[in-house]
């Protein structure tokens, strides 16, 4: 039924017309491509002024070089030189990477039961759960990071606790300002876009497969292993790569609870554009670590498609 | 434990909050025997089944299934499979490896499995189809591939919950033939659920007639048609006409009931359980009465006019006002030589006949 009717609405406007006549109105009547850029043209728009030109430009300057407060506009490629001639460079991309990776399988753990429980075990009021998996992000993420300065801090809520409680006599100084604090931080900070789309796969799976899977003899977990975990795949891949890809180049959490231990690459960039006067240094350890993020992306989605095909 | 009663339900209650989707069911199914739950949606049957199948917890009774109680065992260790009216093929697996998805408990040689999921391809007449992904089946092929799933098993029972819900007549009726062949074939008890009578008569050995969470008969299709003892059965296996009335008088495996419609009917039916004054509905099939276009010379018959026929390629039904009576009586003739051409105009007088032995006595109160 809907099938048919898509399939007529597509094909009267492309079957060529004499009634519609001529003008802009008939050209988008009979083309399908032309409706569908009209319709995405307010944000492709946007899109073009507010990222492709800035990127362009990033590169650009990328390329620039920079003595004092003189920014010189000839192609070089002294920042890049630079970038990997240095080892503090490709040594804090290679952390923010390993720290991204961490803060991805974090949340994926976290946020799977979450996801799961929500998905089939709440019965009633579902939407209410979802909105409250959302709560977090009612208040600015600059203050959600503040508070876990304040609970993992040298005074903080965890410290005092457990002093209070009597386990510990003295503070823990480990808690804040190292890897830990940034990665725990960060999970917490995207549970909520793991969350939804783990909890959106999960919610489209036949609850009939999991009878069928308890039916063929398989237990409550070989059921899971063998039948909802493969079918949630696409929206843990999907929430691997919401976290992992916007994490790396996060430089608020590691400046607040990361300390001197926990800086990531874009404490770097900022840096650069910042104190360190260095726009083109910026800009080129910017383009590195795009072209980073990318390139891990492309080589884990190829590994997925292989261990797919391997899988059938 | 006895052949007899190789399934034995004892007693079975389930509530779903204020519903009683099943209300005290107990009844056995015998071994290897092709046994259906029929009745309208929402009469408990497939409740009963996944109850059967441990997806469902009975609030009260038991469930024996070959002498073992059921009670405290897992789906994942009855020994009962299931073909799902989803079919619930698994989507991201192949053909053969949905089948042989229940045979890794087996820990089998690979070579073994190979040659097991080979064979149920075979059975199911799609040798060379393993490697195709679940989705590039048709509705045919998916129910095959969930029957050679659970098959594969060599379960003790095998439950299918309206299995040929989702294909076109056709199909549904070559796949009825090959259900009935292979059950035959594998002596597995099938247990199938189902709403549609034609399908059930078809197919199984007994059926169980349910209604609001009972089970009102259990018998063999050709007795559940022919001897209902529910109005409920009699007028849920095909079609039938009812005349209410009550017992003038019985006995020596005859009755005579006065109606207010028809006045009186001689019946020499199969339920004689009835006493002088008993409310009763008489009944009668509509293949049983005869339509003639002139006055008998002998015998009961009541006179009506045609008020509309309903041609059905084979055979007519047709309907015919009576003087008194509210509904039609409902008449079936076959369309041998054209019959049913002659009913084609209408207020035809008519005279309708049928023989003692055609009328079956009901209670009226029952269901």
């Amino acid at each position: 039924m809907t099938s048919q009717s898509l399939t007529s609405d597509q094909s009267v406007p492309s079957a060529p017309s004499t009634s519609s006549g001529g003008g802009i109105r008939g050209f988008f009547i009979r083309s399908e491509n032309a409706r569908g850029y009209a319709l995405l043209a307010p944000t492709l728009i946007l899109l073009f002024l507010a990222m492709v030109i800035p990127v362009v430009m990033l590169v650009a300057r990328s390329f620039w070089t920079q003595s004092g407060m003189v920014q010189t506009a000839d192609f070089s490629f002294v920042n890049y030189e630079m970038f990997f001639a240095k080892p503090i460079y490709w040594a804090v991309l290679k952390k923010s990477l390993y720290i991204s990776g961490a803060v991805t399988i974090a949340t994926l753990l976290l946020a799977y039961p979450a996801a799961y429980f929500v998905a089939f075990k709440v019965k009633k009021n579902k939407l209410i759960w979802l909105i409250l998996i959302t709560v977090p992000f009612w208040t600015s993420y600059l203050l959600r990071v503040f508070a876990w300065k304040l609970m993992l801090g040298y005074n903080g809520v965890v410290n005092s606790g457990l002093i209070g409680i009597g386990i510990i006599d003295e503070p823990l100084g480990f808690l804040l300002h190292n890897v830990n604090a940034v990665v725990l931080t960060l999970a917490h900070a995207w549970a909520a876009f793991a969350i939804l789309p783990i909890y959106v796969s999960l919610e489209k799976i036949d609850k009939s497969l999991l009878e069928a899977a308890a039916d063929l003899g398989e237990g409550p977990i070989r059921s899971f292993i063998r039948v909802t975990l493969p079918l949630s795949m696409p929206g843990v891949i999907a929430a691997s790569l919401l976290v992992f890809i916007p994490t790396v180049g996060d430089y608020v959490t590691p400046k607040l609870v990361g300390g001197s231990g926990g800086i990531m690459i874009g404490n770097l960039v900022q840096n650069m554009f910042g104190r360190g006067n260095n726009w083109p240094m910026g800009s080129a350890i910017a383009v590195v670590m795009m072209i980073t993020i990318t390139l891990v992306v492309c080589v884990y989605l190829w590994l997925i498609s292989q261990a797919k095909k391997r899988s059938s | 434990m006895s052949d007899e009663s190789f399934i034995s339900i004892k007693n079975i209650s389930k509530h779903f909050g204020n519903v009683r989707a099943c209300d005290d069911v107990s009844f056995d199914i015998r071994r290897g025997e092709f046994f259906a739950l029929l009745g309208p949606s929402g009469c408990g049957k497939t409740t009963l089944l996944r109850m059967l199948a441990g997806f469902e917890i009975p609030t009260m009774g038991e469930i024996f299934i070959d002498g073992q109680p059921m009670a405290a065992i897992p789906p994942y260790e009855r020994p009962v499979n299931m073909v799902f009216q989803s079919y619930a093929i698994f989507p991201h697996l192949t053909v053969a490896q949905n089948i042989g998805f229940g045979l890794r408990k087996d820990k089998l040689p690979k070579a073994e499995m190979d040659k097991k999921v080979d064979e149920a391809l075979e059975m199911i007449a799609m040798a060379g189809y393993g490697h195709r992904g679940a989705d590039e089946l048709s509705g045919g092929q998916r129910q095959r591939v969930a029957l050679a799933r659970a098959l594969i098993k060599k379960p003790k029972v095998l439950l299918l919950d309206e299995p040929l819900g989702a294909l076109d007549k056709k199909l549904r009726e070559q796949m009825q033939l090959e259900l009935r062949d292979l059950q035959r074939e594998v002596g597995i008890t099938f247990v199938f659920v189902t709403h549609d009578q034609e399908e059930a008569l078809t197919m199984s050995d007994r059926i169980a007639v349910m209604a609001a969470g009972k089970a009102l008969e259990i018998d063999s299709p050709v007795d559940l048609y022919e001897k209902p003892k529910t109005p409920f059965c009699a007028d849920f296996l095909g079609t039938m006409n009812f005349f209410e009335g009550s017992v003038d008088s019985i006995g020596g495996g005859e009755a005579v009931i006065k109606t207010a419609e028809v006045g009186s009917l001689k019946s020499k039916g199969p339920n004689m359980d009835f006493s002088t004054n008993d409310r009763v509905m008489a009944a009668i099939r509509p293949e049983n009465i005869e339509v003639a276009f002139e006055q008998p010379s002998s015998g009961s018959f009541i006179t009506g006019k045609v008020r509309a026929s309903a041609f059905l390629g084979d055979r007519a039904h047709v309907y015919i006002n009576v003087e008194g009576r509210k509904d039609p009586v409902l008449t079936a003739m076959q369309n041998m030589d054209g019959a049913a051409s002659q009913m084609s105009g209408q207020d035809h007088t008519v005279w309708l006949t049928w023989s003692d032995e055609a009328v079956i006595l009901l209670p009226q109160d029952a269901s």
